[in-house]
């Protein structure tokens, strides 16, 4: 049955995939705009850029252009940037995708360990001063612009103790310490922006599950509070907030433009922005690719985890 | 008593002498070319120019943009050349104390002379000049570089190209420490040209076996650093090298050059000491106000504002109507107050014509105040504006306005703010276009292929000389000829002038093209804006200039002012 479900799962993603490269693919020569300019820079003229246009193949009609692009990607070559020097796509990825990875870890880290502490501090002490605290700190983080709280951050450091982030990433397997010192601060700064989903999820969450006979059956057993909010009402909890988690862990992974740029950090999402606005067609082709990808596996996998985590669900 | 001992005449003319002839011999030094100094040494003029430079250390440096790829010659990025500049060198360069950029001293030709009619010039290259890889320098790199960049192989694009077509005839490599370079007709631009830090010396034998891509990915050069390493997205790093053929420089040991391309950002990695300046090639987006207060919070920082050769420009696409009627476009200019500009923009200037308002090319004011545009009066200029505006409609019907889009780059902050004083002023008289914001990539190849009716952004140039300005601004098929007005008339000129050696008659042909091209409106030059430059006090050696891609880029006369370090000996 669970094949059965995986294999038309991955059926149904092709397909979603062959329409994603086509809208992908239109969308990036709809823009107005020329990479041949980008190369040039501001001493462009219509005779350089018509040259430099034929050499990059761009003068091709296109469904030229299209099935050279997706000629290269089933044969395994995911295309070469045209903006930077011809390195091939996977190469600029790979270099990125590192500091995403461990952005987006750490503010999930961030976002699940705050947002489960208040949503579960809300939802036992719900409709008191205590629940409102924690609903008011955790809707703030959703109301204040990312680009402005990373800011004050940035700022504040500087002025207090004339300190920033260090310029050039530093990975955590040559040295944790650096390494968190680096990214403690953009992982704050977007993890108090995801805190409020998750807590507000857990909340309702924890006040729907605190009602149910089996909690009240726990509680008639003599066991203590803390034993039935930690194994009996959390493990209930855990499955809306492993969906949410999941998807905004797959949304960072997508770039987090803002916060990067802030933080002068060069992930994934610095990598896109530079693409588009260069009209970097094969990078951001791939690129997006590359992520519809990554949420169909994410949310299949998500799928699975349900399963594991309640053995009620079947599937069908 | 012993004050009474200097009383007499014989001890009054010892100390005369005793402090008068270093005087003099300080002044005769001090009078002294900054060519003939740096032939003494770099500290030769280092102590001409009261400097005492310290050896050691490194540089901590930043630029805004992402370096795509590496070869300078195939572009004209700024990025680029400021990243790449450490390497490599030119023939000639400015000298890194003239806050103009115009005195020429020696790099890889130590020395230089012009034929008796000007029509060509000729190299001496220092000898025993080695690449980064090794291999020995000659004459025929310079050949090789040239030709390349005359007659690019295919699959390149040459931006420079033909600029040197238009001045250059040939160039020979008579033997390998001599290069002459043969003009198409008398002109100081042969010197000029190769003191531009844009058109550096590659090496033959690397380039030669790949000339289209052998330079996107990798550095080797003659220059004062070497490159560590390979390059990232977020940091170039440098080292001295070792063997670099003039003796004592650079001073220091190590350059690190991070890529930030957020203002802010910049100015918090700067006042944290993470950076020691705010960048060679300046941040289109670090304006007045932002680095008068980034300076402020810390007494030790030093803003220097600098005029740059950068017009903030509004071109009119003279193809299209209403802007093919000379009068609509007068009127336009009319309008225009180019000091509001100024004053109510975030970005100060001097306020000039086609020509750069503070240098050597500058029309007498008198001469500018007769100009459409330039007038001193604003009443008798908003009526004229009025009545142009009458003639036209009244002969070719009623323009509608509200179709017509002033084009602005979003991510370049002075472009949409000029524009929108712009916008305010235009309505004086009567006409009221809407702004039309986007990124400077699409907006940029707009005004390339000539897709808009009304843009204003910007356009820096190499150096303060009417072949550069005039050459990619008004001549028919210039390299940044927007608005696409063709003037036969200035196309003349403009090729008179170009090989005129009499300054002032040279000088009244420019000043001749400047007046129809500014009469004409097509192009309007809003105001020839300040850079702002933001750095802390031990960072010496460096002298802002108009030019942002000066040869000071290569970084060689910049020293930390830092008690740990020894003085250069």
């Amino acid at each position: 049955m669970m094949k059965q479900y995986i294999v038309r799962r991955l059926l149904l993603a092709s397909v979603t995939l062959i329409g994603v490269s086509l809208l992908i693919f239109f969308i990036m020569r709809a823009i107005p705009g020329d990479v041949a300019v980008s190369i040039l820079g501001e001493g462009a003229n219509e005779q350089t850029v018509a040259e430099l246009r034929e050499h990059l193949g761009l003068d091709d009609p296109w469904y030229v252009q299209y099935g050279r692009w997706v000629k290269n990607m089933v044969d395994g070559d995911m295309g070469r940037s045209l903006f930077l020097a011809n390195k091939p796509v996977t190469e600029l990825m790979a270099e990125h995708f590192p500091v995403t990875l461990n952005l987006s870890v750490y503010t999930m880290v961030v976002a699940v360990v705050l947002g489960v502490a208040l949503g579960v501090i809300s939802g036992l002490f719900h409709d008191t001063w205590i629940d409102y605290a924690c609903r008011v700190f955790s809707v703030t983080g959703l109301s204040i612009p990312v680009f402005w709280l990373g800011l004050m951050i940035l700022l504040t450091m500087v002025r207090l103790f004339a300190w920033t982030p260090e310029l050039v990433w530093v990975s955590p397997f040559d040295s944790f310490w650096r390494n968190l010192q680096q990214m403690f601060w953009p992982a704050v700064t977007l993890g108090y922006f995801q805190v409020a989903f998750i807590a507000r999820m857990t909340r309702s969450s924890i006040l729907e599950v605190l009602v149910e006979e089996y909690i009240r059956t726990a509680r008639a057993k003599g066991l203590r509070e803390r034993m039935v909010v930690m194994k009996h009402a959390l493990r209930n909890v855990v499955i809306p907030i492993v969906t949410i988690g999941s998807l905004q862990f797959v949304a960072l992974l997508g770039g987090v433009v803002v916060t990067e740029r802030v933080f002068n950090l060069k992930g994934w999402g610095a990598l896109l922005v530079s693409g588009v606005v260069n009209h970097d067609y094969p990078l951001v082709q791939t690129m997006i690719f590359s992520f519809a990808g990554l949420v169909i596996v994410a949310n299949l996998c998500t799928d699975i985890l349900y399963g594991w985590l309640d053995p009620r669900i079947r599937y069908h | 008593m012993v004050g009474s001992r200097f009383r007499g005449p014989i001890e009054w003319l010892c100390m005369l002498v005793l402090i008068g002839v270093p005087l003099t011999l300080m002044a005769q030094q001090a009078e002294k070319p900054d060519a003939d100094l740096v032939r003494e040494g770099p500290l030769a003029l280092a102590a001409a120019h009261d400097e005492k430079p310290r050896r050691g250390g490194k540089f901590v440096g930043v630029l805004n943009e992402k370096i795509p790829f590496y070869d300078m010659h195939q572009t004209s990025l700024g990025g680029i050349f400021a990243a790449t500049a450490p390497a490599y060198n030119g023939l000639v360069r400015t000298s890194p104390y003239d806050p103009l950029a115009t005195e020429v001293i020696p790099e890889l030709a130590h020395a230089w002379e012009f034929s008796e009619d000007r029509k060509s010039i000729t190299f001496h290259l220092h000898q025993g000049v080695k690449w980064h890889d090794g291999a020995p320098f000659s004459s025929a790199d310079v050949k090789y570089t040239i030709e390349r960049i005359m007659d690019p192989p295919k699959g390149m694009v040459s931006p420079r190209g033909p600029v040197f077509n238009a001045v250059i005839d040939r160039v020979e490599a008579p033997d390998p420490h001599t290069v002459v370079v043969h003009g198409k007709g008398p002109t100081t631009l042969l010197l000029d040209l190769f003191a531009n830090g844009h058109n550096a010396i590659i090496p033959k034998h690397i380039v030669e076996k790949d000339p289209v891509s052998a330079l996107k990915t990798q550095i080797i050069g003659t220059g004062p650093y070497r490159i560590k390493g390979s390059p990232t997205e977020s940091l170039w790093q440098y080292e001295r090298n070792p063997d670099y053929f003039i003796k004592g420089l650079p001073y220091t040991d190590e350059l690190d050059i991070h890529i930030i391309d957020d203002a802010q950002a910049m100015l918090a990695a700067l006042l944290s000491k993470r950076i020691h300046w705010s960048g060679a090639f300046l941040h289109p987006n670090l304006d007045g106000d932002l680095a008068k207060s980034a300076a402020q919070q810390n007494a030790d920082l030093i803003h220097g504002p600098m005029p740059g050769l950068i017009v903030s420009h509004l071109a009119l696409q003279s193809e299209k109507p209403p802007f093919d009627d000379v009068r609509v476009r007068q009127a336009v200019s009319e309008a225009i107050k180019r000091e509001a500009v100024s004053a109510l923009g975030n970005q100060t200037g001097a306020i000039g014509t086609g020509n750069y308002a503070l240098g050597r090319w500058k029309m007498p004011k008198e001469m500018q105040e007769q100009l459409i545009g330039y007038g001193s009066d604003m009443k008798k200029r908003i009526a004229n504006a009025k009545k142009l505006l009458a003639s036209y409609e009244e002969e070719k019907g009623k323009i509608d306005w509200r179709k017509i889009k002033l084009q602005c780059s979003s991510n370049i902050k002075f472009s949409c703010e000029n524009a929108q004083v712009v916008q305010q002023l235009l309505k004086k008289i009567d006409v009221n276009v809407d702004l039309d914001p986007m990124l400077v990539a699409q907006h940029r190849a707009n005004e390339v292929s000539g897709d808009f009716l009304m843009s204003l952004l910007g356009a820096a140039f190499d150096f303060d000389d009417p072949n550069d300005t005039f050459g990619q601004l008004f001549v028919t098929n210039g390299g940044r000829w927007y608005q696409r007005r063709s003037i036969p008339e200035v196309d003349a000129l403009f090729e008179k002038q170009k090989f005129t050696a009499d300054p002032e008659k040279r000088k009244e042909l420019v000043w001749e093209m400047d007046k129809i091209v500014m009469n004409d409106a097509a192009y309007l030059v809003l105001l020839w804006f300040d850079l702002h430059h933001v750095r802390w006090n031990f960072v010496k050696g460096w002298t802002p200039t108009p030019n942002i891609r000066s040869t000071n880029a290569r970084m060689d006369y910049v020293w930390l002012d830092l008690p740990e370090l020894p003085h250069a000996q």
